[in-house]
């Protein structure tokens, strides 16, 4: 792959850390960095999909770091910041975030954290700079050292309880759905009798991170969870659960209860009606659209570019649901060579296609699509030209998509599952009217103002009348090659 | 006198004194900036800003054909995330640590190249940014090597994102280069066209205006956004320059007229009636079209009266957070309509701009001025004590004026020049009236009573050299 990237997709490791703690509610980030880092983070990201919290944008604290600052240091800066954003912004956990421009610099961010601290202010932070890395390791790190600081700031006793977990794993925007996800994974632990720390969105915040040390186990969803799980394990015992993905459908909820109760006992009589009822809902909705799965011959040949959660995820259950063949896969979020993870889901990812390849440059990826003899590309709003240019259908399943709100969908779990496959109708259907419409453009073209009486009269008509069903043809094998 | 013989373009607080931090009255701001220097001050609290990076890649993004290349670490090249709806490709050099402590060079002529082979573009911009400015990565001699190569040209836009607090330095940065590298220096013959100069305007902005010209049978090219290298090549053949927004397009209009003799024709922003009938005349009057230009306005004139209440904001106090150079038309018309301007914001005042200032003098002289980019915190204590009722924004993010109980009039995603553009502002405050209340208490807030009860230039300070 080569260094220079071409539309690149994903940021940096400061955009990855400072979405992540805007995804906490009561937490209020502090970016350490000169005034537009941040803001390209949120300009780009309000083109897509998921809304804005509460501390996004220009309503972020930061230091807005000049060229005095590069000359002689920003700490001093750094210090009047953090002080005076205490006393201007409600908050209940303040998260200093570092940049490339004060990595370069060498700025004693910590000096001034502890500083803070000593004052008996809920201050911690993170020395990643935006080029150590990518948004996920970004959300990894800046986790990691959360909750490497968190105890010290927020210091409460130790209970633990029996039936709760903590979720790790999905990367707060980088994951277009994962609000929805989240929350669908939150249900799906109730009604295995488990309660949940989610930490982000609607149902997460400062308090879940404070408790999460009471947890009887952490749940890993992705490789970019690792990381806190391991810190917590060290800090306070919690055993890690490792899933290479999260579950979609009933079949893959139940090998996370499985999975669970390895580690923590759930009441099995609860589990199994929790599962019928799943299993009855996923069936039923299921079986309203079979007639369209059959005829619209959703068993394609696909393309799918995303995160390696993603793929395993939405790739396993494309093929074993609905018999598609997905000839490539693009990782977009592939670790470093330096970036050493316990979790190795190599073999998984052969099951699902034989042709892996990593990287976001977005020559290589449509490259990748070309060469692919994909009928149907899962991909990004990035993925759009290329699926113009080949005249492919296109579901967008990762990050960025444009211009289409998503707030509370998910496409993970029993109603991911279902959402999933809506989606996937909705864009063939749509597909294959733009088809018929073109067809009956040309025959439009063709047959003018005469009758068919008038036309079938004329000789030049036949070979008209050729191109009308060949172009359609035409277009039907290529589809199909 | 020109500025073209500097290798780069001077930032805005260097070439004309740019105060981007102040709160206080307006007579205060008046008395501030009256002098032949503008002091400095400082922010020892802020909130992040857009910068001059953002806004240079803004306006170059949107030249037809050329090729874009984000000199910096990978989080800096995302923004071109903004403009993917377009046919539209850019490149990262993508600089990890290694490269901070390297150097950066080969990874830039690689980038140069692929853009060149993939996009054959007209130009390459280089976009400078923090990693290449503080590493003093040798951008030159990499444009030297590569220029007579590939044979087109090849320009670095020296933004760094730390040298100025302005961020519109960045148009000035493109504006220079654009001038030094790319504006034919020899032009055989002036043709008859004038240059309407657009930095920042939206493309349905420019249909407004084209809309008028159209009207009035004048002949324009608009740049350098939405325009071809060539048509920027060809700006020293015009006849003229108007600018859309004097702050951001002036710089190139007064270098055109100083260096290659194209007159430029200062008028006000045309947004409002008056702004808009203003910008017509001043315009119609250099052309010798008074007559066409005066019948056209009566008409359009005689059409709004008909159309619009006079009594749609009355009894309600309005706080305006926008472009200096728009604020008195938008001031003008509010007032108009029967509103009550308590306040307003604007990202920066400057030796030029700061005429428009005299332009608001016929609102009360104890009137809320808060100069900032951004600084949402400052106008949320300004909102929140002058018990305004509707903010009117041209920036992203908005809605936090909801939780100090104002509704939002957000300008954005909205065509408000030219005449057509005053009946959008109108309806704008119709829709917005309707939502008053209607989303209040979804968010208590982000920022703590103790703040807002404090002075609003708490955190504004003399600058200490």
């Amino acid at each position: 792959m080569s260094n220079v990237i071409k539309n690149p997709r994903n940021g940096c490791a400061l955009h990855g850390a400072l979405q992540t703690v805007q995804e906490i509610n009561g937490a209020v980030p502090v970016v350490h960095s000169n005034a537009g880092c941040g803001v390209v983070n949120y300009l780009a990201n309000q083109r897509f999909s998921g809304g804005a919290s509460s501390y996004s944008g220009f309503s972020i604290p930061g230091t807005a770091a000049q060229e005095r600052h590069v000359i002689f240091g920003g700490a001093s800066r750094l210090r009047e910041q953090i002080k005076n954003t205490i006393k201007v912004q409600k908050g209940d956990l303040y998260v200093i975030l570092n940049s490339c421009e004060s990595a370069m610099v060498g700025d004693d961010v910590d000096a001034m954290t502890r500083e803070i601290v000593e004052q008996g202010e809920p201050v911690v932070d993170t020395l990643v700079a935006g080029f150590n890395g990518g948004p996920h390791y970004g959300y990894e790190q800046v986790l990691g050292d959360i909750f490497k600081s968190i105890y010290e700031v927020k210091k409460s006793g130790l209970k633990r309880e029996s039936n709760l977990v903590n979720i790790f794993g999905i990367v707060p925007q980088k994951d277009p759905y994962w609000q929805g996800n989240l929350n669908e994974l939150q249900r799906i632990l109730t009604g295995l009798g488990i309660k949940s720390n989610v930490f982000f969105g609607t149902e997460g915040g400062v308090a879940d991170f404070v408790n999460a040390k009471n947890a009887s186990a952490s749940i890993v969803f992705s490789q970019w969870g690792e990381l806190p799980a391991k810190i917590l394990k060290e800090k306070f015992d919690i055993p890690v659960i490792y899933r290479s993905s999260l579950p979609i459908g009933t079949d893959k909820v139940q090998d996370l209860a499985e999975a669970i109760n390895k580690v923590i006992s759930l009441d099995e009589s609860l589990v199994k009606d929790f599962l019928e009822k799943e299993e009855h809902t996923e069936k039923s909705l299921f079986l309203r659209v079979r007639d369209e799965i059959f005829e619209l011959g959703l068993s394609k040949n696909a393309v799918i570019i995303g995160d390696e959660e993603q793929v395993i995820r939405l790739g396993g259950f494309l093929k074993d649901r609905l018999g598609v063949v997905i000839s490539s896969v693009v990782l977009i979020d592939s670790l470093k060579k330096d970036e050493a993870h316990e979790t190795n889901n190599e073999e998984e990812l052969r099951t699902i296609s034989e042709n892996i390849y990593k990287g976001i440059d977005q020559k290589e990826i449509d490259e990748i699509v070309s060469s692919s003899n994909a009928e149907v590309i899962f991909g990004s709003s990035l993925e759009k030209r290329i699926a113009e240019k080949l005249n492919l259908p296109l579901v967008e399943i990762s990050y960025p998509i444009a211009d289409k709100l998503i707030l509370n969908k998910a496409d993970a779990g029993v109603n991911g599952a279902i959402s999933l496959l809506e989606n996937y109708i909705t864009v063939v259907k749509q597909y294959d009217e733009r088809k018929k419409e073109l067809a009956s453009s040309i025959l439009k073209e063709v047959k003018g103002g005469e009758s068919w009486r008038e036309l079938s009269q004329k000789k030049s008509f036949l070979r008209q009348s050729n191109l009308i069903t060949e172009l359609p043809t035409r277009e039907y094998i290529s589809a199909q090659r | 006198m020109s500025f073209l013989e500097d290798r780069k373009a001077l930032t805005r607080e260097k070439r004309l004194s740019a105060l981007s931090h102040f709160h206080g009255t307006l007579e205060g701001l008046i008395d501030e900036t009256s002098g032949t220097e503008i002091k400095q001050r400082v922010r020892t609290y802020s909130q992040i800003h857009v910068d001059e990076t953002i806004y240079a890649f803004d306006v170059l993004s949107k030249i037809e054909d050329a090729a874009i290349i984000v000199n910096g670490a990978i989080g800096c090249g995302n923004i071109g995330l903004t403009q993917i709806d377009e046919a539209f490709g850019w490149y990262s050099t993508n600089l990890v640590e290694r490269d901070t402590i390297l150097g950066g060079e080969d990874k830039l002529r690689e980038a140069v190249i692929r853009a060149y082979e993939e996009q054959h573009p007209k130009a390459v911009f280089i976009i400078g940014t923090p990693v290449v400015a503080i590493n003093n990565d040798d951008v030159n001699s990499i444009i030297l090597e590569l220029e007579d190569e590939i044979g087109i040209p090849i320009i670095s836009i020296y933004t760094d994102g730390f040298k100025s607090k302005t961020p519109v330095t960045g148009y000035d940065i493109v504006t220079h280069s654009l001038l030094k590298y790319l504006i034919d220096k020899n032009p055989e013959e002036t043709e008859p066209f004038i240059n309407v100069i657009s930095f920042s305007e939206s493309i349905e902005d420019i249909a407004a205006i084209a809309k008028s010209l159209k009207a009035l049978d004048i002949k324009y090219q608009v740049l350098p956004r939405f325009s071809s290298i060539d048509e920027i090549k060809g700006a020293s053949k015009a006849k003229a320059t108007v600018v859309l927004n004097p702050e951001e397009g002036g710089y190139l209009a007064r270098e055109l007229e100083e260096v290659y003799d194209v007159p430029y024709i200062v008028t006000e922003a045309p947004v409002g009636f008056r702004g808009t009938k203003a910008f017509l005349l001043k315009l119609a009057a250099y052309l010798k079209v008074e007559d066409k230009a005066s019948k056209y306005v009566d008409e359009v004139e005689a059409e709004l009266t008909r159309s619009i209440s006079k009594h749609l904001l009355d009894g309600k106090k309005i706080f305006i957070d926008a472009s200096l150079s728009r604020i008195p038309a938008y001031a003008r018309l509010f007032t108009n309509l029967g509103g009550e301007v308590v306040g307003f914001g604007a990202p920066f005042v400057d030796l030029e701009n700061r005429n428009q200032l005299s332009k608001l003098r016929f609102l009360s002289k104890g009137i809320t001025a808060v100069i900032g980019n951004g600084q949402y915190f400052e106008k949320a204590n300004a909102i929140a004590k002058g018990e305004v009722d509707i903010y009117v924004s041209e920036f992203q993010g908005s809605s936090f004026a909801s939780d100090e109980g104002a509704t939002v009039v957000s300008t954005r995603n909205k065509s408000i020049y030219g005449f057509d553009g005053v009946y959008v502002l109108y309806d704008s405050f119709v829709k917005a009236i309707r939502l008053s209340g209607k989303l209040h208490g979804l968010d208590k807030g982000n920022y703590k009573i103790s703040w807002k009860s404090k002075s609003g230039n708490w955190y504004v300070k003399q600058e200490v050299s």
